[in-house]
């Protein structure tokens, strides 16, 4: 499985780590903060005031499955668990860390659970305040790589379904993602949807590595 | 779900559609912390609040930090 992926900053072709988030890492999700000046324009200020709450929301949700037992820091910890109770309920957090010298330690981060059917239920996903922001540095595909992330974590435990929520901001988004006709207030990345993803999350793998070669 | 087609696109081409993405995908914060009992921090609901079109007669999105100008 890797952990990296492709990201842009500034129009540079650069790398990101995506990995599950420690406990650490998690506890500091729920200090994410807005900017001291929001950006004048109301839909960026309403991403960046959605993002982090759902910080603070996927932080407080992480830490109920926790306590339960039910929270996992690692592949291993996810394939242990399965193994111990193929039918038992566990919640992850992904995070997104830059590989580059950078002020913004998380990019974005993917709450999950994987539910008692072995499907992974997407909670939520989003990037920091500040990529958002597009202050200081422009960071994209952030939110692609993640969900490629995903899909390669799907692949590997060999899950059949991942699905989540849709709402009428991201729908669009989704469907253009995912390459699908329709995307309504749910989606449901499985069969031929599945493999197309894989496909598309291998070929951004071997562009990466190629431009890493030439390096 | 249908495929729209089945040509596996570059990184470039799926990088793209940044423009469109939401930055959070996800139910609502709102629906989310009522589904689960969760609390919103009072940061957001402060903010929401001067979210247009949600008839308290607000339309302007006002920052938190920012300060008026004095009377």
């Amino acid at each position: 499985m890797s952990l990296r992926f492709p990201v842009k900053v500034d129009g540079r072709h650069s790398e990101t780590e995506i990995d599950f988030a420690t406990e650490a890492e998690v506890l500091r999700l729920a200090r994410w903060r807005r900017p001291r000046v929001m950006p004048e324009d109301a839909v960026t200020a309403r991403k960046i005031s959605d993002a982090v709450d759902f910080a603070k929301l996927a932080s407080n949700r992480w830490r109920d499955y926790q306590r339960a037992g039910e929270a996992v820091s690692s592949m291993e910890e996810l394939v242990e668990a399965i193994q111990k109770a193929p039918a038992v309920e566990l919640a992850t957090v992904l995070i997104a860390r830059p590989t580059w010298r950078s002020a913004i330690p998380t990019l974005g981060f993917a709450y999950l659970r994987r539910t008692w059917c072995h499907h992974l239920f997407l909670e939520f996903l989003a990037t920091h305040p500040r990529v958002i922001g597009r202050k200081h540095e422009i960071i994209g595909w952030v939110g692609v790589s993640i969900l490629h992330k995903i899909v390669s974590i799907a692949k590997d435990l060999d899950i059949p379904c991942i699905w989540g929520e849709a709402t009428e901001i991201s729908a669009s988004w989704y469907q253009e993602q995912l390459n699908v006709v329709t995307v309504g207030d749910s989606f449901f990345i499985e069969g031929e949807v599945m493999q197309h993803c894989q496909k598309e999350m291998q070929r951004s793998q071997k562009e990466m590595l190629a431009r890493r070669d030439k390096m | 779900m249908k495929l729209k087609s089945r040509r596996v696109r570059s990184m470039e081409e799926l990088g793209a559609m940044e423009d469109k993405s939401p930055a959070v995908c996800g139910p609502s914060p709102v629906s989310y912390a009522a589904r689960h009992g969760l609390k919103l921090s009072k940061n957001y609901v402060e903010i929401m609040r001067f979210q247009p079109g949600n008839g308290n007669g607000a339309h302007k999105f006002v920052p938190r930090r920012r300060k008026l100008a004095s009377a």
